[in-house]
């Protein structure tokens, strides 16, 4: 799913058939189009965003507040989103859960993506013998189907919310590492990087100033679309039962709980997987619009 | 080609090692000693861990070990299910086919479907209807696959009881797993149908052959999809490896027996051995494929391979 070929998005559409080759107008309506989609993915992440900040204040119970007597209540005006088999609210679990599952992704793109930064520009601007040894590390780890990947890792590390993080951070590496490692590798080929070492700059001034500026954009792309990625593999380990465990209210692992009761109480099931879905949609909505903005050669085409 | 194909052949053996090497390592990281990890309950009992120990050659040097290790797997010995009381083997034979039968079902429903939406936003493009079909691929992309199974076996089998809850081996109970699997996979098939149909379509050829006056549909057919084809391809190959994860997560949510499920339960079970195998051959098969898609490449596409 990293794969800038895999862009919709904007293409010069109007001018279709007999535009030259590299005639790239973006039409009026294609860049409509792109900021309807970015203020749709913004719109639909605060929908979900908002009520996981505000916690405790849209939510008056606490999410592991059990109670007997109202187990598997329907949603009503006294229970948004019902009740699970302890009585507990759906809605207080969702939206503490929240924290639990964008935490977990937020820390995951923050983590795989100053280590696969770092990777990328050692292997892009040193080259060499170290630089071919990263190179086909990463290979080796894109060889991997990357859940596939994370399920390894957890398998070596034990089931936790923290192992989880760190499983899916591990295959969050070498998609960075490639992207920044082609980025610095192109930018330390021109003039006024070549310039700043005849005067003298050592490489860590380079590669801060000169070299990890030319890399932003794709690491600011690859970072939306993986946040997408990684809420839903923390999610997918989560329900696996190899992620959070219980009673601790991960989205992934909610579904999981609800799972046992999905023909008395469809809500323990839907409501949770309804707002992780409403995340994920967001994040790519707002993820492809940018990387149409940032990265124009890899779009569409 | 047939230097290209050789050139392919080394890179995948020298990536399967890769995985092996990695696969193998992967019992060496685990916390306490291989033989514990590997005997699971059966670690305390000493004629088993002196046998292992030996059988593993573990007090000789590493690569030896892996040298011995990689020679059993090849020969399709992965060792002993000691929580199972069966040869890994066996259970990979079991498990085996009702993967591939799953994943084969869920690629033919993303191709068909992500076809029909590709060449929908391709055709009626920057119009309602490509947003709507671009929009669905999208949304498909990014449903959790395990939510949206019990979603439809909520509706396909709670409340309209068309097909069975748990997903047994017949026909029927492979229908909702295979749209599980392949919704979650048409999306990607959709966007990349369009975007190499588009580009298709703003070859200079395709401009010449409008220009000498050929209709729309012979130009779509014979000049743009032709085209197109070699792209979509590419796509299958790296959708081999979803379909297989994805099948992880399908056959959980419908407790279908197959090595996605296999691997769950032994990564809980901490089965050592089936997981090292199930790991080495789902990669394995991915890389096997890519390699194919490779080989299949340069017979369609005249020019690669001859440089």
């Amino acid at each position: 799913m990293d794969e800038p070929l895999l862009a919709g998005g904007a293409l010069p559409l109007e001018v279709a058939v007999v535009a030259l080759p590299d005639d790239k107008p973006a039409t009026r309506r294609s860049q409509l189009l792109r900021q309807k989609n970015f203020l749709a993915g913004v719109v639909l992440l605060c929908i979900v965003i908002i009520p996981v900040l505000l916690g405790p204040v849209v939510s008056s119970v606490g999410p592991d507040v059990q109670n007997p007597a109202l187990s598997f209540l329907p949603p009503s005006l006294g229970h948004l989103m019902g009740t699970d088999q302890y009585g507990r609210s759906i809605w207080a679990r969702v939206v503490y859960g929240g924290r639990y599952t964008i935490g977990a992704s937020l820390a995951v793109v923050v983590l795989g993506g100053i280590a696969g930064t770092a990777l990328g520009l050692v292997a892009g601007y040193l080259r060499g013998t170290v630089g071919f040894i990263i190179m086909r590390a990463v290979d080796l780890l894109l060889a991997f189907p990357g859940i596939l990947l994370a399920l390894g890792v957890t398998a070596i590390l034990g089931p936790s919310l923290v192992n989880a993080v760190i499983a899916v951070a591990i295959v969050a590496v070498p998609l960075y590492a490639r992207i920044v490692e082609g980025a610095a590798r192109e930018v330390a080929n021109l003039p006024y990087v070549r310039a700043a070492k005849a005067l003298g700059s050592g490489p860590g001034h380079i590669i801060w100033r000169h070299i990890l500026p030319g890399a932003l954009p794709g690491i600011i792309v690859q970072t939306t679309v993986y946040l997408g990625i990684a809420a839903l593999w923390i999610a997918s380990l989560g329900f696996l039962g190899l992620g959070v465990q219980p009673p601790t209210p991960e989205w992934g692992q909610m579904v999981s709980d609800g799972q046992a009761s999905l023909s008395i109480a469809w809500w323990a099931v839907v409501f949770p997987g309804a707002f992780l879905a409403a995340f994920v949609v967001g994040v790519s909505l707002i993820g492809d619009a940018l990387r149409d903005r940032l990265n124009p050669t890899g779009a569409g085409t | 080609m047939v230097i290209y194909a050789g050139k392919r052949l080394a890179a995948l053996i020298v990536l399967l090692i890769g995985i092996a090497i990695l696969v193998f390592l992967m019992l060496q990281l685990i916390p306490g000693s291989p033989v514990t990890a590997l005997l699971g309950q059966s670690a305390t009992n000493p004629a088993a861990v002196a046998k292992l120990t030996n059988e593993l050659g573990l007090n000789r040097p590493l690569p030896v070990q892996f040298w011995r290790w990689l020679e059993d797997a090849v020969r399709g010995n992965f060792g002993y299910s000691y929580n199972n009381q069966q040869p890994v083997s066996a259970l990979l034979a079991q498990n085996l086919p009702s993967t591939v039968e799953l994943a084969g079902a869920g690629l033919l429903i993303s191709l068909v479907g992500g076809i029909a939406l590709g060449v929908v936003g391709a055709v009626r493009r920057n119009t309602a209807a490509d947003s709507v079909s671009m929009g669905i691929a999208m949304t498909l992309v990014a449903l959790p696959s395990f939510w949206l199974g019990l979603v439809l076996i909520l509706a396909f089998a709670v409340a309209l009881p068309w097909f069975p809850v748990v997903g047994g081996t017949s026909l029927r109970g492979l229908v909702l797993p295979a749209f599980t699997l392949g919704l979650g996979v048409l999306g990607i098939t959709g966007r990349f149908v369009r975007s190499s149909l588009l580009e298709a379509m703003h070859s200079p050829h395709v401009a010449a052959a409008r220009a000498k006056g050929l209709g729309r549909r012979t130009v779509f057919v014979k000049h743009v999809a032709r085209n197109a084809v070699l792209p979509v391809l590419t796509i299958v190959g790296l959708q081999v490896g979803s379909l297989l994860s994805g099948t992880v997560l399908v056959e959980v949510v419908f407790s279908r027996p197959g090595i996605g499920r296999l691997l769950v339960q032994s990564i809980l079970s901490k089965d050592y051995a089936t997981v090292q195998a199930t790991v080495l051959i789902i990669a394995g098969f991915y890389a096997v494929t890519n390699l194919v898609v490779d080989l299949l490449y340069p017979l369609l596409d005249p020019r690669v391979g001859g440089t």
